[in-house]
């Protein structure tokens, strides 16, 4: 009996120990859709389509980009709702611009907000007329989402004509048809970044030759393992050496 | 998707196998409860390895390293110090009378029953702690990787877990831990340079990471006197932890165990490495993550190619899986030999004994995702429920294992107050709030150690057959 109560009594602390109570949420992405287009050799034009859930007294929504790989961006423009909106944005460095978008006094207490975010990126292309790279810094929400969920952050990325998409990130991708890539993630991410070849991609790309060494270094493994630990007669007790 | 998808079931097929394989080579208790106990040093140093980091390196420390930045990772020399100390001070006594379990261990020293239950309800309940943070880790990869439910997820990991720990006892558990460690050191090795690549290089990621956080390199991101503190609660729970310590049990002999805890410390040093760059990659790709417990999740499966990135998740799941599958066979060990055996069926055949085990194994596992179910223990960092329970078991056990081979004065009345004294004090602690300024673990620690002492002190001195075993010097053999 003793025992037991030892184990209720027990129990309880545990259940106390990890009582939590849960925060209200502030203002937060619920969606976000990314397109983007090829517009000369080096840029591209990009539209970030956001869905906001506003709380209360929210001001403003604040963004930032990573400027990856030298990349620039440009001639930003903000619509929200539909309505031309206000904004701020500059940079913070040479790898950073951050900024915000200042809601309306009458908005601040809708419950779902719609903010565009057209911009030019200078610099994402790459193309030397075999290979090719694309790398578009996002202007991604700093706010928290409230969980990840699929189809959170989906993207249309336009790739080079005739191209063929050999890799990039995210890893998982579909590729379009004739062009383009789509894909999704669960989170916002701070870059989208593709690769591949104009005319037809070799059989072993990047990635493949990854996987294959992997799948041989797990077999090589395997194998070691197995000589290593095959099980080996036991010895007597009076065999052991102990301390 | 696919393609990760086929990673995993041929991972979880791997491993029912490995149930199976030793479920045929299960002929006694023994074999059941510690492989044996005449395993090799890989093995045995790869298992020690794999239920150190656990999840809580490879969702948790990552996580933890997102939230408040580089700071946190210097809590990985504590590791290498405490092998070191197991194995030069306390190893060598502690397997010189081999026993199945922690608290066998207890009541051999302290010739008590009463401290051998008294330490094995702490373990039981304790882990509840510690399997939690493991599930929520399995819940959230399910999350990631499948798109299902958190809590689905958490339902799914800890059945796959219960039925082939249930099956194969320590003998699957001690040879998974060592596939698993591989599984994750190779993981990490690989997704490092495909996740810098995408940045152009290690000088650009640190510059990013200085952009987009500039705390990262910093002393700010967390209270110092909780830094240090946690530190100490992992160094001293580290020494301490029972899953670690019955692995010595389960090796053939000092030699084989101090070769063991070398490769266990190469291992723990490699990933912990690796595992760094990794947080801060994530600092820079996904820079408003709901919570740092899903860095690594969107690392491995949008960094890396799919099939690479379906092994390192695979990883992450066997190192959640390595940990909870060690936890719950010393849970059921508790029941089976340290509860059930001594108060109720002194006399219990071995085969009754395991099968009671195999109870306990199905209750410790199924409890802590019923509390989870109902809110209770959601909401932690995983890093942060890890840390609470090396408090704990440092507050319990560390004070009793180490001086009780140490000290021969020490008496069973000063190792059971300081198990109970550590713990309350560890939980108040927890549970006054104070953890916000000072781990857990400078309460319990203290009040175990001056209990176990000023107790010892003052009760009659252990009986020359308690300590003898432990004390007395070893005839040479010519």
């Amino acid at each position: 009996m003793k025992v037991k109560l030892s184990v209720v009594i027990s129990m309880a602390f545990v259940i106390c120990l990890f009582m939590n109570t849960t925060a209200f949420a502030d203002s937060y992405p619920v969606k976000a859709n990314l397109e983007s287009e090829i517009i000369d050799d080096t840029s591209v034009f990009v539209t970030i389509d956001y869905s906001f859930n506003i709380e209360e007294e929210t001001e403003n929504l604040p963004f930032e980009a990573i400027l990856f790989l030298n990349s620039s961006i440009e001639d930003i423009d903000v619509t929200v709702n539909g309505e031309p909106g206000n904004f701020s944005f500059e940079d913070q460095d040479k790898n950073l611009i951050s900024g915000e978008v200042i809601l309306d006094a009458e908005l601040s207490d809708s419950s779902e907000v719609e903010v565009q975010i057209d911009y030019r990126v200078t610099d994402a292309v790459m193309n030397d007329g075999e290979n090719f790279e694309v790398n578009i810094p996002v202007i991604a929400s700093t706010l928290v989402p409230l969980e990840a969920a699929p189809g959170f952050f989906e993207f249309n990325v336009d790739t080079p004509e005739g191209s063929t998409v050999t890799g990039g990130f995210p890893s998982a991708y579909t590729a379009g048809d004739p062009t383009g890539v789509s894909s999704e993630l669960q989170v916002m991410s701070s870059l989208i970044s593709f690769e591949g070849s104009i005319n037809e991609a070799p059989f072993f790309t990047f990635n493949r030759m990854i996987d294959f060494s992997v799948i041989l270094l797990l077999i090589v493994a395997g194998a070691a393992a197995w000589m290593l630990n095959r099980k080996k007669p036991a010895k007597s007790e009076g065999e052991k050496k102990w301390g | 998707m696919d393609i990760q998808l086929i990673v995993f079931v041929g991972y979880f097929i791997l491993l029912l196998f490995i149930g199976v394989f030793s479920f045929k080579n299960t002929e006694n208790a023994q074999d059941y409860w510690i492989a044996g106990g005449n395993l090799g040093w890989a093995v045995g140093g790869a298992s020690i390895a794999s239920t150190q980091m656990s999840s809580g390196l490879f969702i948790g420390t990552i996580g933890t390293m997102y939230a408040v930045g580089w700071s946190f990772g210097w809590i990985v020399l504590v590791f290498p110090f405490a092998y070191w100390f197991m194995v030069a001070f306390i190893a060598p006594r502690f397997t010189r009378v081999k026993r199945n379990s922690l608290p066998d261990f207890i009541e051999t020293r302290y010739y008590s029953k009463s401290a051998r239950i008294i330490a094995a309800i702490i373990i039981l309940v304790t882990m509840v702690v510690y399997i939690q943070a493991q599930i929520v880790a399995g819940g959230l990869i399910a999350n990631i990787i499948f798109g299902i439910p958190t809590e689905q997820g958490m339902i799914l990991f800890t059945v796959i877990l219960i039925i082939y720990s249930v099956i194969g006892g320590m003998m699957a558990v001690m040879y998974t831990d060592f596939v698993q460690m591989m599984v994750m050191v190779l993981g990490a090795i690989i997704s490092v340079p495909l996740a810098i690549r995408h940045m152009g290089g290690t000088e650009n990621l640190l510059s990013y990471v200085q952009s987009v956080s500039p705390i990262t390199f910093t002393w700010e991101g967390m209270p110092p006197a909780v830094l240090f503190t946690m530190g100490l609660a992992f160094l001293l729970g580290a020494v301490a932890r029972p899953e670690q310590l019955v692995r010595f049990y389960a090796m053939k002999d000092m030699k084989t165990i101090r070769k063991g805890i070398l490769f266990t410390i190469i291992l723990v040093g490699v990933a912990h490495f690796f595992v760094y760059y990794l947080a801060l990659s994530s600092t820079v790709l996904f820079p408003a993550l709901p919570t740092g417990d899903l860095a690594m999740p969107m690392i491995a499966t949008s960094v890396l190619p799919p099939l690479i990135g379906g092994i390192l998740l695979a990883a992450v799941t066997s190192a959640m899986m390595s940990t909870v599958d060690s936890l719950l066979i010393v849970a059921g060990s508790a029941l089976s030999n340290d509860i059930y055996q001594p108060i109720f069926d002194p006399k219990a055949s071995e085969k009754r004994k395991i099968w009671v085990g195999r109870i306990g194994v199905v209750i410790a596992g199924t409890v802590p995702v019923v509390l989870l179910l109902f809110g209770i223990g959601q909401g932690e960092l995983v890093q942060i429920m890890v840390a609470l329970f090396s408090a704990l078991m440092a507050s319990s056990f560390l004070m009793p294992v180490v001086l009780g081979v140490l000290w021969k004065r020490t008496t069973k009345e000063g190792a059971i107050s300081a198990m109970i004294g550590g713990l309350l004090a560890c939980f108040g602690w927890r549970l006054l709030g104070f953890h916000s300024f000072l781990d857990p673990v400078v309460a319990g620690f203290i009040v175990s150690t001056v209990l176990i002492v000023a107790v010892s002190l003052m009760t009659p001195a252990p009986p020359t057959y308690a300590t003898d075993p432990f004390f007395k010097k070893e005839k040479k053999v010519a």
